[in-house]
């Protein structure tokens, strides 16, 4: 009964509204990653030279992360972003930017 | 509707959409739909705008902005030293409106009402909010500086609003003939962007080293330092050797008066007299936050650092510029990312949920020339101990680093960071 109000209700819903609602997914890891949009483009799909990072495997976001994070991996930038968040924190964004879409990178 | 979570109700949405099985959205005018009310569309208005419904469609946002267009500041002095367009610079508010569903509203606002929570408008009829933001950005002091007011602006450009005063210096400094001074007087902190003049200050010796070879630049300076300091002085030898002479408050004092017509400068212990002349005056919250009761003393608005909800008024948030956030420097970044938090914290009071742990990060990038580039960049989270943000790591460009790099990053920062406040 309850089922049959909500599609009636979904029938009414635009694309738009259906699609944005992704980040609500994750909560927290969306709180925290969001900031890198300003440079990575919303979602993490950069339309630059700047590498896009939605889509990453979990593990190789870490990964990468926590290398900027110990400086043992090539930056100018992102060693210095990355100092900036905990390996939770690494684990929460990793999360989000592997839920985005893959194919909209 | 006991244990029909609205995620839920998304998911079940969602496989219906996927049918195809989609129509128009007929909660607009309801009266129970919460309402968000904007007033400026800069990084941190339009930012905010999107993103709130990003998190959640239902909510009705209203845009509030006078201009139909918007030039950023940030690329503005590359137009200055004629190595880009003023056009390159302008946006609009039409994805806004057409994939978000965001109501823009070309007009500008004019007081505030915070018990019966509406806005006046100019021209348009009364709005009624749940939630207000106010992101003004920043006006001048025109009382500031003895002989420079908002008259002799025409004259002398600030060019710190991009726009007709980027294309008034620009004009200048193409008229200006070699062997001529530029002088900058930057001023105290405070104030928008702060690498900005010095960024400023060596694109027009790009411009200048190229064609007016002769010229020269001074900075009088109303601070006894500046933003990333060591990287513009090394990066100044490198490549304009003794091209830009900055002058240190310590040198000079205040500034006492300016002869405009003669684009003369008196200060304490000098006179100067410029060919090209441009004073970026000290700075305030944008007029409207003042009107409404959000500044302080300091001209700026306090606001709670978890949530950017005005100390002074309830169920009104300020944002970018205007706001006191530091830490953060007052940057288009900055205002991008308070607005994310700002925009999360409205959605969960409006939802009735806590605030959640975020982080905010600013990258301000600085071009020397249009391959040479340096930067200052630092993540921020509010800690719940000290009831403030507060830095948790920052840092610039290392003396070594690759500057032609960091002008590619500078390139792609900007294309992406405008996509996320504007697409």
């Amino acid at each position: 009964m309850i089922k049959n109000r909500i599609i009636a209700i979904c029938l009414l819903l635009p694309w738009g509204w259906v699609q944005s609602s992704e980040p609500v997914e994750s909560a927290d890891g969306w709180s925290l990653s969001v900031s890198c949009a300003g440079c990575h483009g919303t979602f993490g799909k950069s339309f630059s030279s700047i590498p896009s990072i939605n889509g990453l495997d979990e593990e190789e976001f870490i990964r990468k992360l926590s290398e900027f994070k110990e400086g043992v991996r090539p930056a100018s930038v992102m060693d210095r972003i990355a100092r900036g968040f905990n390996e939770r924190d690494f684990e929460k964004m990793a999360i989000y930017f592997a839920r985005q879409k893959r194919n909209s990178r | 509707m006991t244990g029909f979570s609205r995620r839920n109700f998304i998911k079940l949405c969602g496989g219906a959409s996927a049918l195809g099985l989609y129509g128009c959205a007929t909660t607009k005018t309801s009266p129970d739909v919460a309402k968000v009310v904007v007033i400026g569309g800069g990084f941190g208005g339009a930012t905010l705008s999107k993103y709130v419904k990003l998190i959640d469609a239902s909510i009705h946002v209203t845009l509030v902005e006078p201009n139909p267009v918007f030039h950023t500041c940030p690329g503005s002095n590359n137009v200055i030293a004629g190595i880009a367009d003023l056009r390159s610079l302008l946006w609009n508010y039409d994805t806004l409106k057409r994939k978000y569903g965001i109501e823009v509203v070309a007009d500008e606002a004019m007081d505030v009402d915070p018990i019966q929570k509406t806005v006046r408008l100019k021209n348009g009829p009364v709005l009624k909010y749940d939630r207000l933001i106010v992101a003004p950005g920043i006006d001048f002091r025109w009382d500031a500086i003895e002989g420079y007011d908002q008259q002799a602006s025409a004259l002398i450009p600030h060019a710190w609003k991009a726009g007709g005063q980027t294309q008034l210096l620009r004009s200048q400094l193409e008229a200006m003939p070699d062997g001529g001074v530029v002088m900058i007087l930057p001023p105290a902190n405070p104030f928008r962007c702060p690498p900005g003049p010095y960024e400023r200050a060596s694109l027009i010796a790009y411009y200048l080293k190229n064609h007016k070879p002769r010229s020269k630049i001074i900075i009088l300076d109303a601070k006894t330092k500046f933003s990333k300091q060591a990287l513009f002085m090394q990066g100044w030898k490198d490549l304009y050797p003794g091209m830009i002479e900055w002058i240190s408050w310590v040198g000079e004092g205040d500034i006492e008066r300016i002869g405009v017509k003669s684009r003369t400068v008196f200060t304490e212990f000098g006179t100067h007299k410029a060919d090209v002349l441009n004073i970026i005056p000290p700075q305030k919250a944008g007029a409207i936050a003042e009107k409404v009761g959000l500044t302080d003393q300091s001209g700026w608005c306090p606001i709670d650092q978890n949530t950017f909800e005005s100390t002074l008024a309830p169920d009104i948030h300020v944002i970018g510029d205007a706001c006191i956030a530091t830490p953060m420097p007052k940057s288009g970044f900055s205002a991008n990312a308070q607005a994310k938090t700002c925009a999360l914290a409205i959605v969960n009071s409006i939802n009735g949920k806590s605030q959640e742990q975020a982080a905010l990060i600013n990258t301000c990038y600085s071009y020397l020339n249009p391959d040479y580039a340096i930067s200052v960049s630092a993540v921020y989270g509010y800690s719940n101990q000290e009831r403030k943000l507060t830095t948790r790591s920052s840092g610039v460009t290392p003396m070594d680093a690759d500057r032609s790099i960091e002008a590619k990053y500078a390139r792609g920062w900007y294309r992406n960071i405008t996509a996320d406040t504007f697409l």
